[in-house]
């Protein structure tokens, strides 16, 4: 293919066309973070690291950075997990795959402004459908707070999030599992593996380029999860479920201070380019690299 | 018998995980059949005493336009994004280039950047290309935001292949956008169905530039007409999720529609029995 | 597969022209009204098209372009018209509010002065004294208020008032000693409802103990950062009758939006509401009848409290002989009418008689709000700024929950000094 060079290169033409545009207005973004940009006019006055400072210096933005490890934590290993052994079940299982597919597949097909609206009232504690249940079956309920306690309302929403995105992880594995040679897997089961060995120890390390996109996928989901905080809990209660991308936007037009928006939002860059770059290095080396 | 017993178990674990999964879809269907009345009292398990089908008539109006505009504009994005991302995906993994890594990681940066905050200068590039208010504007931005992921997904898919199919092509005399339409693209069809149907639900689901970038409904997408449903200073839930039901049947259907090639593929792996 | 490639390309071509048609369609038409708005479904949607009516009928050559932009009561209004106005595509007219809410426009230059549609339309002697305070910027205003919308009602379930035999309370010790009673005979339900899921509404209660503590002076030295937060003792008071109503408060306010959290009243969880005058117009839906379900109060029934929707005039709108046409619209007793009867707001002149509205409730409202001294509310009112605001909710949110007054005060203190509070409202006193 090194003949064909030439029109590889030209194949990239229309993606590198798209990420000048798309870091031209990262640059723009970069200069805003750097000026005393506060109310609706736009001001170019520098700053220097003016707005950084008072964000480092907000308690506001420390609670926001936990919130966002904990969604990291939280959201994509479990996702991924879950994901691959329901891919894993499902293949077994051998039929109803396309229907299965569907019906976890089906809340992605929400806007997040409907599932933020919908787990509000799953979370309901007086008759939403999760105390309900719950009663009925005779457990007492007045305690269970949801996404009204600020201790609980984080993990609240990460739930409502794995509700979303496991269809996704499924997806991608179920395919990712049939390019999985057969007599790999036959030749374990002859010698008697069990259901664990060949998941685990045989398939699952070959889905290396499976779990790589998934893990990044749901990485950049904690970024996206904005609408579904600003519907579900708009942050609250106190700042207990605001994640950065919500601060920003709230820096940004809420409080009309562009500036620290702004900045907010290379904090948030510089966060997942040292997260994922690292990660995504070693995993393309251990898994995918063959 | 060990495995029978396995397949039993596993068949139920699953069918019960599938009714979990749908019951907050349960909440929907009932609160769009309510009446506002019902849907005050807030019990969401209960089922609607005398079913509103009016609701969705209501919803269905307010929505046609956006579902029209919607179905344009996904579509295209979702066609031109995959295109430019496979396309370059496969640049950046079949070609051996010095830059392809740093390149690689250019783009995945670029997916971690929540687009709110360069909802400014997004403006202002389509008012200097003229073409704010217009399909093209819409799906130019689109294109733009979520091209990155398409690559990311497509590329880390084709890096999985193996390089002796490649070769075997060259030994053919094969060009490289044939050897992609022809060999790559049919193989890897899972993981370009993947970004699709990632890419689609992206797009259709946006919801700011889908306002900030239109004025009026000539081609303002579905999801701000859904947000407007249920008015601000009132409260129409019921006519609101029976529009949340109607907007769903497009990704569904697309789902579904992408479903049937997702199967095929010339791996003879594990999983086609 | 070749299937596949030729859906592709006809998509392409599709989508080329498209485009074109997108790019004639985007081009300014000549005669268009352009207006931004958030009065998206049901009977706001009617109201704001009651005047698109009156309007055609005035100038029937112009299309009206109307863009709702719904989402959050405002929020993502904002970051449209933020995109809009710094790209210097500005709209011809959209829905604001008054005080900071429009100062930051202004501040960016943004709007331009309407001084003359007020003279010829007499308004300043026709509203309450205090929509001149908060609608006047350095001598000048650049806007008209089409409506009036009360906010220091307090509604309350009529039967359980009834049964308890409990005299619906003007003061704020009043509200406290029936939450008392309440709580009382029928420990199951909460006294008061509240729904925090949208935040803002915290900032009513706040208002409430400000107004009712130190009165309306007190109300609008406090609400403009002109008080001293740490050391004032009637601040401090203030606080701690919030902090004394919290434990009345129904518990699980932060998972409900305000619609659900009114609906208390229906499904008798709670047994009183502070809110807004639109609530009426919710309860009506959804099959209370007033003065049998329901009635209200106003505390302190001597101050008129709350805020207006207004339209400004944005400088270089593209069309600006049809926007000043609106604008002078707007002043008519014709047009606040129409708007208003539809609406459940009152009209912010005081020349339609208060007996046009078919409710009790907004008959009062008209009638104080020609009598009575009035105060804007302090969020949407526009007496604090968006920034104090939007940190004064978090802050609310969490005293709500841990009930810290000497925490809450700290932090408020904190978040008026960090966001300029008494410099950026300067402007109000210096009238």
């Amino acid at each position: 293919m090194r003949y064909y060079k030439f029109q590889g290169f030209a194949f990239l033409i229309p993606i590198l066309v798209i990420i000048g545009i798309f870091y031209a207005m990262i640059i723009w973004d970069v200069f805003a973070a750097f000026t005393h940009w506060q109310g609706l006019q736009p001001t170019w006055r520098f700053a220097g690291l003016y707005n950084f400072l008072r964000l480092f210096q907000m308690s506001r933005f420390w609670v926001n950075l936990r919130n966002n490890l904990l969604w990291l934590l939280l959201f994509i290993a479990p996702t991924f997990l879950t994901g691959f052994v329901l891919a894993y079940l499902i293949t077994n299982l051998g039929r109803g795959e396309a229907i299965l597919r569907q019906i976890f597949l089906f809340p992605m097909a929400l806007s997040f402004i409907i599932t933020g609206v919908l787990w509000a009232w799953m979370y309901d504690p007086s008759s939403g459908v999760i105390n309900s249940v719950l009663k009925a079956f005779g457990f007492n309920t007045s305690k269970l707070g949801w996404i009204a306690l600020p201790k609980t309302a984080i993990y609240c929403m990460i739930v409502a999030a794995f509700w979303q995105y496991l269809g996704f992880a499924l997806v991608i594995y179920l395919g990712a599992i049939k390019g999985i040679p057969y007599e790999m897997v036959e030749a374990a089961k002859v010698d008697g593996a069990s259901h664990w060995t060949v998941a685990f120890r045989i398939i699952f390390p070959n889905l290396g380029h499976a779990t790589l996109i998934c893990t990044t996928m749901l990485a950049i989901t904690t970024v996206k999860v904005f609408d579904l905080v600003w519907v579900m809990t708009r942050g609250g209660p106190g700042v207990s479920t605001e994640i950065l991308p919500y601060l920003m936007y709230r820096l940004a037009f809420d409080s009309r201070d562009l500036g620290m928006g702004a900045a907010t939002s290379i904090v948030i860059l510089l966060f997942s380019a040292a997260m994922v770059i690292p990660y995504s290095l070693w995993a393309l080396n251990k898994w995918v690299r063959t | 018998m060990k495995e029978r017993y396995f397949l039993l178990i596993t068949g139920l674990l699953v069918s019960i995980l599938a009714v979990i999964w749908m019951v907050p879809i349960y909440a929907l269907v009932t609160t769009s059949l309510k009446t506002q009345e019902e849907v005050a009292l807030q019990k969401y398990l209960d089922l609607p005493r005398n079913p509103q089908f009016s609701n969705f008539g209501k919803a269905f109006n307010a929505l046609k336009i956006g579902l029209r505009n919607s179905l344009v504009i996904s579509l295209s994005a979702t066609f031109l994004c995959i295109f430019v991302g496979s396309l370059a995906g496969y640049a950046l993994t079949g070609f051996n280039f010095r830059f392809a890594t740093p390149l690689f990681f250019l783009i995945v940066v670029v997916t971690f950047l929540p687009y709110h905050v360069i909802l400014i200068p997004i403006t202002q590039f389509l008012k200097t290309l003229g073409l704010l208010n217009s399909y093209a504007g819409l799906i130019l931005i689109y294109v733009v935001l979520n091209a990155p992921m398409a690559t990311l997904i497509t590329g880390t898919f084709f890096m999985k292949i193996p390089p002796e199919l490649e070769e075997a092509a060259i030994l053919d005399g094969c060009k490289p956008f044939r050897y992609y339409l022809r060999i790559l693209v049919p193989v890897s069809l899972p993981g370009l169905i993947s970004a699709t149907i990632l890419v689609f639900i992206q797009i259709y689901n946006e919801f700011l530039l889908g306002i900030a970038l239109t004025r009026g409904p000539d081609v303002k997408p579905v999801m701000p007409f859904l947000a407007e449903l249920k008015g601000t200073q009132i409260a129409q839930w019921h006519i609101q999720m029976a529009g949340a039901a109607i907007t769903s049947v497009i990704p569904v259907l697309v789902f579904i529609f992408l479903g049937r090639y997702f199967i095929s593929g010339l791996m003879a792996g594990y999983g086609k029995g | 597969m070749r299937k596949f490639v030729n859906l592709g390309i006809t998509l392409l071509f599709g989508v080329l022209f498209l485009g074109l048609v997108g790019i004639a369609l985007a081009q300014e038409k000549e005669n268009e009204f352009i207006i931004f708005h958030y009065w998206t479904a049901g009977g706001e949607k009617e109201a704001i098209d009651a005047l698109f009516e009156l309007y055609q009928k005035r100038n029937p050559g112009v299309k009206i372009v109307e863009n709702p932009v719904a989402g959050g009561g405002g929020e993502t209004m904002l970051a449209v018209l933020m995109s809009n106005l710094a790209a210097g595509m500005p709209p011809d007219s959209f829905q604001d509010h008054q005080g900071n809410q429009q100062k930051d426009y202004i501040d960016a230059g943004y709007l331009e002065p309407v001084d003359d549609i007020w003279a010829e339309a007499n308004f300043e002697a026709r509203i309450n004294p205090m929509w001149v305070k908060t609608l006047k910027f350095g001598g000048h205003v650049y806007s008209v208020p089409i409506n009036a919308h009360r906010t220091n009602w307090l509604w309350y379930n009529k039967k359980i008032f009834d049964e308890l035999g409990i005299k619906p309370p003007e003061t704020y010790d009043e509200l406290l000693e029936a939450c008392k009673k309440i709580k009382e005979a029928k420990p199951d339900i909460s006294p008061l409802a509240l729904g925090t899921r949208e935040k803002v509404w915290s900032t009513y209660l706040y208002d409430m103990v400000l107004l009712t503590t130190g009165g309306p002076d007190f109300y609008e030295q406090a609400n403009t950062g002109k008080i001293d937060f740490r050391n004032d003792p009637t601040f401090r008071k203030a606080m701690e009758r919030y902090a004394a109503l919290i434990p009345y408060i129904y518990p699980w306010h932060a998972t409900k939006s305000w619609d659900e959290a009114g609906a208390l009243l229906k499904t008798g969880e709670a047994a009183m509401y502070w809110m807004g005058d639109w609530v009426l117009g919710y309860y009506l839906s959804i099959g209370m009848q007033p003065k049998v379900d329901f009635s209200a109060t106003a505390i302190p029934k001597d101050i008129w409290m709350g805020h207006a929707d207004t339209f400004p005039l944005p400088k270089g709108a593209p069309h600006p002989n049809n926007a000043r046409d609106w604008i002078r619209m707007c002043t008519t007793p014709e047009a606040q009418k129409a708007f208003n009867l539809i609406k459940g707001s009152v009209t912010i002149v005081n020349d339609v008689p208060p007996d046009v509205y078919p409710d009790p409730y907004r008959q009062r409202s008209a009638h104080d709000l020609r009598t009575l001294r009035a105060v804007c509310d302090g969020f949407h009112g526009g007496m604090i700024t968006p920034a104090f605001g939007s940190e004064l909710m978090d802050i609310l949110t969490r005293f709500l929950v841990d009930q810290d007054v000497d925490a809450a005060i700290q932090a408020i203190a904190e978040a008026a000094e960090r966001t300029n509070l008494a410099e950026a409202c300067s402007w109000f006193w210096e009238q």
